[in-house]
């Protein structure tokens, strides 16, 4: 049998990647505040955004970074849905908030880089995170490990997914699914290469 | 030979999950970064093991998910979710669209390891 993986020979591969991401985050972020600016909205800087930070989170935990809420709060953890669902409109306290947190990252991840113990975030980032509904509360008071969101902007944005959202969803699956028909193999695929309704 | 794909858009990622795998014997691994890359892969192979992440570009794992269960030829493909989304509503989602498992990142080289086994023991069983 071969040995168990040690997952922190990565940590050189996730420096490298997390800087993507981070670099993707801070120019989707300042992408909504330019469009928010101009009273537009932005729904693909912002899932685009999300997907970065969220990644940045899964990695970090894969290579041993504690997950405590402190540190929750600069490796990226903000509730998946509420941010996803907040219809491409950030209000432009909680793009600065956001921005400052990817920048507290982006400190760690250079500290990490260098060999150094990075600064805790500062209280007043996670205060200015938590007002926005954005940083972890505390797992145990979930029951689950994850983080339950709180009242506020993104809470109340939940409410105004609608179904076109979903039918984009479906849409974005039906022109994929056309995409591929010139790969589907004959005989593994049968004439019925259809999505489910 | 078990022929595993591993849909994950960070490629970090998916290294780390094909080194814990790795310890599962006579097992081959193939990549793909993105929903779409997914979906024409299935379409070009027959893999053993679906291993998806919800979190992607283009489609996302979940869209993934629901073009394998309305496919007649890949319908009985096991699909293992690898998320960070680990709370008990992504769960119970994921397997209302017919995941066979679920695993929430971070997880251990050991807690992936068990979950494919048991996953790939069933599909033996059900083929036998």
């Amino acid at each position: 049998m071969t040995a168990t993986a040690d997952l922190k020979e990565f940590i050189a591969a996730y420096l490298v990647e997390a800087e993507e991401h981070l670099a993707v985050a801070n120019a989707q972020l300042l992408a909504v505040e330019s469009a928010q600016r101009k009273g537009e909205t932005n729904p693909r800087a912002v899932r685009e955004t999300f997907r970065s930070l969220h990644t940045i989170k899964g990695l970090s935990a894969m290579v041993g970074h504690r997950t405590d809420r402190r540190h929750r709060a600069s490796h990226g953890d903000v509730p998946a849905r509420d941010f996803d669902r907040s219809g491409g409109a950030l209000p432009l306290e909680a793009i600065d908030a956001l921005l400052k947190g990817v920048r507290a990252i982006e400190q760690r991840v250079l500290a990490l880089s260098r060999g150094d113990s990075a600064a805790e975030p500062s209280d007043e980032l996670l205060t200015s995170l938590d007002s926005l509904g954005l940083a972890a509360a505390s797992p145990a008071a979930h029951g689950c490990g994850h983080a339950r969101p709180r009242p506020g902007y993104f809470g109340q944005a939940r409410a105004v997914r609608s179904r076109s959202a979903d039918a984009r969803h479906r849409c974005r699956t039906a022109r994929a699914a056309r995409r591929i028909q010139p790969f589907a193999v004959q005989g593994r695929r049968g004439p019925d290469h259809q999505l489910r309704a | 030979m078990t022929e595993i794909l591993v849909v994950d858009d960070s490629k970090v990622m998916r290294d780390m999950i094909v080194a814990c795998l790795r310890a599962i014997q006579d097992t081959s691994f193939v990549h793909a970064s993105s929903g779409l890359e997914a979906i024409e892969r299935l379409s070009l192979a027959a893999f053993d093991l679906l291993v998806l992440d919800l979190n992607m570009p283009d489609i996302g794992g979940i869209e993934v998910l629901e073009f394998v269960r309305g496919q007649d030829t890949l319908r009985a493909l096991p699909v293992l979710i690898v998320t960070t989304r680990g709370d008990e509503q992504s769960r119970e989602r994921v397997l209302q669209a017919g995941a066979t498992g679920f695993l929430a990142k971070p997880f251990t080289p050991d807690s992936i390891i068990a979950e494919v086994r048991a996953i790939l023991a069933d599909r033996a069983e059900s083929v036998a």
